[in-house]
């Protein structure tokens, strides 16, 4: 209804506090509203509030101070909370620790028990879910037998299940190993792009934070930068001060403008750089 | 490279026994019980038997697997045995050997608790050999359900054994990477005695008890936000069905009891 | 002391039904002092290989020697063989069970037997090494410190039994990139040191690709490759089969030598991209771009 053409998360001026003797605010007045479909990466170092801001996201967290909305609703509304948590789906960083259920297709299922779906709805939502991240192979499967990255992908098939509008991915890669990385960012970035899945994806990993359509950069508890990947990773030495990495192809572009040579801004990868380096190089090579 | 551990005794199968609704299983298992309760002379164990071989034989369990469930009792069973035979009051002295004297009657009482043990556990042993434990949870909540008018908690107590079995696995092999990284700085579980074994497992024990109280802080938070708010108003994936298989092992098991009930009362 | 491996084959639970073999007939030879870089994927072999080198688990079939000690020997005794080579796990700060950090630090030496005094003096050392302040961390509870602060400890623990040749697996997983280069940094550090052979298993081309004297990749239970990592990195293929790649100006440079520019084959650093790219350009120092 209304709910559907809502914002599906705007923060105003939110902040949290964890500690009403320590004024330290863990998320510190920040102000950002993510866009329906977009693919937005909150990128942040260990202890720089992203994970808190997640958790205000779904009402697991609630502001201390300004608001949260989710899909149009208020997250300090109690009536709304397993509303809020239906809307806003979130996958956590430890695979092990969000998996319930001992067989793949009854974790799936769980969300969908939990808001007492009818089990025959419930079954081909299910199927649905699982193929769409595909692990409909391994649907009777026990979790303790999947890799790291396929028990993400789990994970994210049980949020998916309840048809949120947004998905929060909170850190879901930090535990992987390489190819369990990509493999669960392919998958997100494919339900972003074939069904418009609204994303937020956690992470201290710029590499992952480069591939999404907007960078916010939280510093302690605050927004200190927002832009797209370009943008914001043309600033080499306040992205290094903030101790977070760039992608070394940025980097590389900046030392190799620093040394005269003109490059675009908007380097991010090595086939960027191999374009911008034939332009620039390979037409003096001809003439000369 | 624990993982690959299968849980209890569970043998996956698709027999007539296997496919039974789990909570007649249970129920009849509670029939089953109050059968060996009701022989009341060692003959009469005749009757558990034949029922238990024909269960066994519809499941597809072997005889050996049902005396690899008893094994584990073998010293409570010997202890039963002999504290019988021993203990127990009777008039016909088979043997007199010195302080002790064995009677025809505590023979037969040591017998018959020994069956009745056996028995027991063997009759117990089919039920986990054909459910699967999440099978078993389910038939509990169920079976359970009507307690929880009176405040039984039995939503929560499946919901538990679930979670439980789900994690035993994952602490397995925690325990073995904690156990192996000690190790690495020379810790010894292997040797001393009993105290110094004891506090050996010191080092494994607090961190896998740390790593269970994060992992299960965790786990709330991630159940929480898939909308976990207890029993009230949830449906479930899996439903228990009865069929006629199910009546067919009640007539056939409750039959077995009434026999039982019959010997012992009029053929003595 | 070298580490020397013949023939080393290991295979989980043989003769049951979830045989499996993790590694496959392995032969290398580890000096001293190299810091070696032990590379591959998730189920390569590389956890498996690194637990034989102190004993943890025992070859099905071939030797691990450790300083002239055969770890599968009868009369070795492998708390001899734990002094000598120190493991570090994935996620030590899981294995911290003492009330204060000193305590914790203190485990291993005690196991060894050495009198309070040593104990005291290689919690210190050990601390010293790993950067934590002794006065301000030592009688703190472990479960108190940042997630940085606990690997340190863990390594620490392992550091304070004064092995000869110490080994980290994946001692970056997890951390943010601060994190991870202060870890780098100290790992770096602990080798120059001397004195110290180190043997890093990662997954990260780029964290090991500055850090290591030698690579060894692991694919499928076997050494795929061996080399300085300017040899292993010419084998771009093949890295990229295992699944692996190469580091990115590895690859920046390999794919302007395929757009016919003139660059050396061996690149693998940002830095020699860096001065390769401005030599084209006609740039020898800071200063004005060649004529375009």
């Amino acid at each position: 209804m209304e709910q559907q053409q809502a914002t599906p998360i705007v923060l105003d001026q939110a902040c949290y506090q964890y500690d009403e003797q320590d004024e330290t605010l863990a998320v510190d007045h920040v102000t950002l509203s993510v866009e329906k479909g977009s693919f937005v990466a909150v990128l942040g170092h260990n202890g720089s509030g992203k994970s808190t801001m997640a958790k205000l996201m779904n009402a697991i967290y609630l502001p201390t101070e300004g608001k949260v909305m989710v899909c149009g609703m208020d997250t300090t509304s109690e009536e709304d909370v397993w509303s809020i948590r239906k809307h806003a789906g979130m996958v956590f960083q430890n695979p092990d620790n969000q998996i319930v259920a001992n067989v793949v297709r009854e974790d799936v299922a769980f969300g969908l028990e939990n808001l007492g779906v009818p089990r025959e709805e419930m079954l081909p939502r299910i199927d649905e879910a699982l193929s769409a991240v595909r692990m409909t192979e391994r649907a009777d499967s026990a979790p303790h037998m999947l890799s790291g990255g396929q028990k993400q992908r789990v994970a994210i098939a049980g949020v998916l299940a309840m048809q949120p509008d947004v998905m929060i991915m909170d850190e879901a890669t930090a535990m992987l190993d390489p190819s369990g990385r990509k493999d669960v960012l392919a998958t997100v970035h494919r339900l972003n792009k074939e069904s418009g899945m609204t994303v937020v994806w956690i992470t201290h990993y710029m590499e992952e934070a480069a591939t999404a359509d907007r960078v916010v950069v939280l510093d302690s508890g605050k927004a200190v930068m927002d832009g797209t990947p370009a943008q914001v990773f043309s600033r080499v030495e306040e992205i290094k001060a903030l101790g977070l990495d760039v992608p070394p192809m940025a980097e590389l572009a900046l030392r190799l403008r620093n040394a005269g040579l003109p490059l675009e801004e908007n380097i991010l990868t090595v086939t960027d750089m191999v374009k911008e380096l034939k332009k620039t190089l390979c037409p003096s090579k001809s003439s000369t | 490279m624990l993982r690959d551990i299968t849980l209890g005794q569970y043998m996956p199968g698709n027999t007539v026994v296997h496919r039974l609704d789990p909570r007649t299983k249970i129920l009849l298992t509670v029939v089953y019980i109050a059968m060996i309760f009701c022989v009341t002379s060692p003959v009469w164990y005749v009757i558990p038997l034949l029922y238990l071989a024909l269960c066994a034989k519809l499941a597809g369990i072997s005889l050996k697997q049902l005396l690899k469930a008893v094994k584990p009792l073998r010293f409570l069973l010997i202890l039963t045995f002999l504290l019988n035979l021993f203990f127990s009051t009777g008039t016909t002295i088979l043997i007199h050997w010195g302080f002790f004297k064995i009677t025809k009657e505590g023979l037969m009482t040591a017998i018959h608790f020994s069956m009745r043990l056996i028995f027991l556990v063997a009759g117990t042993s089919v039920l986990t050999l054909t459910t699967s434990p999440i099978a078993l949870c389910d038939g509990i909540e169920v079976l359970f359900k009507p307690l929880s008018k009176i405040g039984f908690p039995a939503h929560e107590l499946a919901m538990m054994m679930t979670i439980a079995l789900r994690f035993i696995p994952t602490l397995i092999e925690e325990a073995d990477k904690i156990m192996k990284a000690q190790m690495a700085r020379g810790a010894d579980f292997e040797s001393g005695n009993l105290l110094k074994r004891a506090k050996a497992m010191v080092p494994l024990l607090v961190p896998l008890f740390v790593s269970a109280f994060r992992r299960a802080g965790e786990l709330a938070m991630a159940m929480e936000a898939r909308c976990y708010h207890g029993g009230e108003g949830r449906t479930r994936m899996r439903v228990l069905r009865f069929t006629m298989n199910d009546a067919y092992a009640a007539l056939v098991t409750i039959a077995a009891l009434l026999l039982t009930i019959f010997c012992g009362m009029w053929l003595k | 002391m070298p580490i020397q491996i013949e023939h080393l084959t290991h295979t989980y639970m043989p003769g049951s039904p979830f045989s499996a073999v993790a590694l496959n007939d392995i032969s290398l030879t580890i000096e001293d002092g190299e810091l070696i870089g032990l590379l591959g994927h998730t189920g390569s072999g590389k956890t498996t290989l690194v637990q034989h080198l102190n004993g943890l688990i025992k070859p099905t079939q071939g030797r691990v020697i450790v300083d002239g000690l055969d770890i599968s020997q009868k009369g070795t005794s492998l708390l001899d063989v734990r002094k000598k080579v120190g493991l570090v796990f994935q996620y030590p700060e899981y294995q911290l069970f003492e009330e204060t950090v000193a305590k914790d630090i203190a485990f291993g030496p005690k196991n060894l037997g050495l009198s309070q005094e040593e104990i005291d003096q290689r919690v210190r050392t050990a601390m010293e090494k790993v950067g934590l302040d002794y006065e301000e961390v030592a009688q703190r509870s472990p479960f108190e410190l940042s997630g940085g602060q606990m690997r340190r400890v863990a390594i620490a623990g392992v550091l304070a039994m004064q092995p000869k040749v110490l080994v980290l697996d994946e001692p970056t997983a997890g951390l943010d990139p601060a994190g991870r280069r202060s870890i780098l940094d100290m790992i770096r550090q602990l080798h120059a040191a001397g004195g110290l052979t180190v043997i890093m298993v990662s997954h990260s081309m780029d964290d090991i690709s500055t850090l290591a004297t030698r690579l060894i990749v692991m694919s499928k239970g076997q050494v795929a490759l061996t080399g300085t990592p300017r040899e292993v990195f010419q084998h771009r293929q093949q890295l990229s089969e295992i699944g692996l790649g190469v580091p990115q100006a590895a690859e920046l440079a390999h794919a302007l030598r395929e757009a016919g520019l003139d660059l050396p084959e061996d690149i693998y650093t940002a830095e020699e991209a860096f001065e390769a790219i401005l030599q084209l350009a006609g740039i020898t120092s800071k200063g004005e771009a060649g004529v375009c």
